[in-house]
């Protein structure tokens, strides 16, 4: 008899319940396999970090003035290009023409 | 826990402080380490307009996730997670675990499993229980005899959904008699089972075997329905 009732009483809490099928899933969140973070094993490992990065040595670069730049010669320097002077010479018969032609390049560092 | 936790930060920052360069890199994984996760959780109101019942699901010290009912077949309930995992519980014993790294893949004679009649049976009755089985896990652990009996129901009020439900305890207390592949520290423990005034079984705490996490389960649908 107890037990005719109680497989009634399932029957009937059954009968509320919604199963979603294979869309179910679209009905939940949250992860079951989520990871667990152990702080204590984050403590020691940090604890590690710390002993391991105390116990390093750095190599310290010490920066020097920066080099001057400078042009060939006499050649002046502007606006950090040298400007140099050529001259080109020309026969025109019994006429030499001598013209002056500036170019301009990088100075040595 | 928190003093502990509240001392090894302080510990940690302390030590650390003399470390400019790194000592923000330490507290940003301290940080992350110490912040608590969140449990996946679900108000009255989106229980009840849920079209799926549902369930809460933490298990161990992870955070909770909520499982939907995906079928009922036979009596046995199917919950799914969101990362395809799997519970198969019939009258809200696991019988089955799919997805969860280590599972149980088969119990056997749960005909006889007091659970299914346990709200319905006399102290006297109640008493007189006891329930062997055989359980295959995986990794090799296969046809393991385990026992259990039961303790009578206490009485108390469970707090879920923000409501406040009567509910009846009951303890089933589990042995696991056979020796095991692994290191087994602890042979025996218990699950709890709590039912509504109804007869609806609403929140469960179950391990599977002794080195199992613990599985606690809040069956959220049927305890907006106790609301209506």
């Amino acid at each position: 008899m107890a037990a005719a009732a109680s497989l009634c009483f399932a029957g009937s809490s059954f009968a509320q319940e919604n199963s979603g099928g294979e869309a179910a899933s679209s009905s939940a969140f949250g992860d079951m396999n989520k990871e667990k973070i152990v702080a204590g094993v984050v403590g020691v490992g940090i604890l590690g970090a710390m002993i391991a990065n105390n116990r390093g040595s750095t190599k310290t670069v010490i920066n020097g003035p920066d080099p001057e730049p400078t042009c060939d010669g006499s050649d002046p320097l502007v606006d950090g290009v040298c400007t140099g002077t050529t001259t080109t010479v020309t026969i025109s018969g019994t006429t030499t023409i001598n013209v002056p032609v500036t170019f301009t390049y990088l100075p040595t560092l | 826990m928190n003093v502990k936790i509240l001392t090894l930060s302080a510990l940690v920052l302390i030590i650390t402080s003399g470390c400019s360069g790194t000592h923000h890199a330490y507290y940003q994984t301290l940080k992350i380490a110490f912040t608590e996760q969140d449990n996946a959780k679900m108000t009255l109101i989106e229980v009840q307009q849920s079209k799926v019942d549902v369930i809460s699901v933490k298990r161990g010290e992870r955070p909770a996730a909520i499982m939907a009912l995906a079928y009922l077949e036979n009596g046995l309930h199917k919950w799914v997670s969101s990362d395809n995992t799997m519970l198969i519980m019939d009258k809200g014993r696991i019988i089955r675990t799919v997805g969860l790294g280590e599972n149980l893949l088969y119990v056997s004679n749960t005909d006889l499993d007091p659970l299914k009649s346990l709200p319905n049976l006399s102290k006297d009755e109640l008493q007189r229980q006891i329930w062997s089985r055989i359980i295959d896990r995986t990794g090799d652990e296969y046809g393991y005899p385990m026992e259990s009996i039961f303790n009578q129901a206490f009485q108390g009020t469970l707090q879920a959904l923000s409501l406040n439900i009567e509910a009846n305890l009951y303890v089933e207390t589990l042995s696991y008699p056979a020796p095991a592949n692994y290191l087994q520290l602890n042979n025996s423990w218990k699950n709890c089972y709590w039912y509504a005034k109804n007869g609806d079984l609403i929140k469960s705490i179950q391990k599977v075997s002794p080195l199992s996490e613990s599985l606690e389960i809040t069956y959220l649908s049927r305890i907006a329905r106790l609301n209506k």
